[in-house]
């Protein structure tokens, strides 16, 4: 007669509960799930459970919140981990970050967990520069809120970007006319019309 | 004079340990506070005397712990997988051993143990392709070509990474 069961001897996961595998789980990369997914079955099972994405999406994006606007967890992850990068939180390069005009605060509904905040001003200019761009497409976004007492309206906004050394560059003022009027306490978004797309040869 | 306690594995082995030692174990902590005064052996039957000499070892090691690690501690074990040097000695066993040690350790609740030992497992994991992975843990791989191509499809996305 066959064995009843197929597994074998001396595999050490056999006997390991799934709240242990999902432990080592949430340490690994995203690839290396997939990787034990294609090797053993109860992890490829688990790989189509929220459960393990609910952890790692703790471990790896703690300010993440998804259950608030009903995302399950697998998409945030996956959102939050697609190649992203961001002036806001730790790279921006803002004139006078010394908490006087500009300052970094903690912000929940970031996707980061912080933004800089401007407390007052006439005019500003804020840029940023990104090292080592892995190649690919980027949607250029501008995420900003006005709240307060501030006037809500913007005059002349100009908004680009520029390659450096891959010789591209677009600057675009969105909208209409030079006024923008702004919601109070929303979010506003500009996006640039035209996605940068960074080839092998621009990145680095 | 410290108290000891005599902790009895699965093959019927007897351990004298000192009390505050065995209490790195949040199950056995618990008994000991529930069954107050008490000479009678605690027996453990899910963990052998080859595992639980380890155990006790690395109880032994990390006496001066603090129990309870701070909020800090706990968020730096979640991001990396970096073991001590005593701890990575510690743990280059079989990997039988290892198993049996993470289960032991699930079972006493000695959560900063299991994390060594979960952190080795993922360790071997890293950077492996799955034939390496399914020969790394003598798997035996039984996914039909079909289930395979499914599997991928449904995590694509990370191959983007």
């Amino acid at each position: 007669m066959p064995p009843l069961t197929q597994t074998s001897a001396n595999c050490g996961f056999d006997n390991i509960p799934n709240e242990i595998l999902v432990n080592i789980l949430v340490l690994v990369s995203p690839l290396d799930v997939l990787q034990a997914a294609l090797a053993y079955r109860r992890i490829a099972d688990l790989t189509r459970s929220d459960w393990l994405w609910q952890l790692k999406l703790v471990a790896d994006f703690p300010s993440a919140h998804p259950e608030l606007s009903g995302e399950s967890y697998l998409s945030a992850y996956i959102r939050l981990s697609s190649p992203k990068i961001y002036l806001a939180s730790d790279q921006a390069n803002v004139t006078w970050l010394d908490n006087r005009y500009w300052s970094r605060i903690p912000e929940l509904e970031s996707e980061f967990g912080q933004i800089v905040s401007l407390r007052w001003v006439w005019w500003m200019a804020a840029d940023g520069e990104f090292r080592n761009v892995r190649p690919g497409q980027y949607e250029v976004v501008w995420r900003f809120k006005v709240v307060g007492n501030a006037r809500r309206s913007l005059y002349r906004i100009r908004f680009g970007y520029e390659v450096i050394d891959g010789n591209m560059s677009l600057e675009e003022q969105p909208g209409e006319g030079f006024w923008h009027t702004l919601k109070e306490s929303e979010w506003t978004e500009y996006r640039l019309s035209q996605r940068i797309i960074i080839t092998n040869a621009d990145a680095g | 004079m410290t108290t000891k306690v005599t902790l009895t594995s699965s093959d019927n082995e007897n351990f004298s340990v000192n009390k505050e030692i065995t209490k790195r174990s949040i199950l056995i902590k618990n008994m000991l506070e529930d069954v107050g005064k008490s000479d009678t052996p605690i027996p453990l039957p899910n963990v052998n005397s080859k595992v639980l000499r380890k155990v006790i070892e690395w109880c032994e090691y990390h006496c001066m712990d603090p129990l309870a690690p701070t909020n800090e501690n706990t968020e730096n074990q979640k991001q990396n997988t970096d073991i001590e040097d005593w701890d990575q000695k510690f743990i280059e066993v079989d990997q039988e051993t290892l198993f049996k040690i993470i289960l032991a350790t699930n079972y006493l609740n000695i959560k900063p143990l299991l994390d060594i030992g979960c952190k080795t497992i993922t360790n071997m994991i890293k950077g492996k392709s799955p034939e390496e992975i399914y020969k790394t843990f003598n798997i035996v791989n039984n996914f039909t070509p079909k289930e395979e191509a499914q599997i991928r499809k449904e995590n694509k996305w990370a191959e983007d990474q």
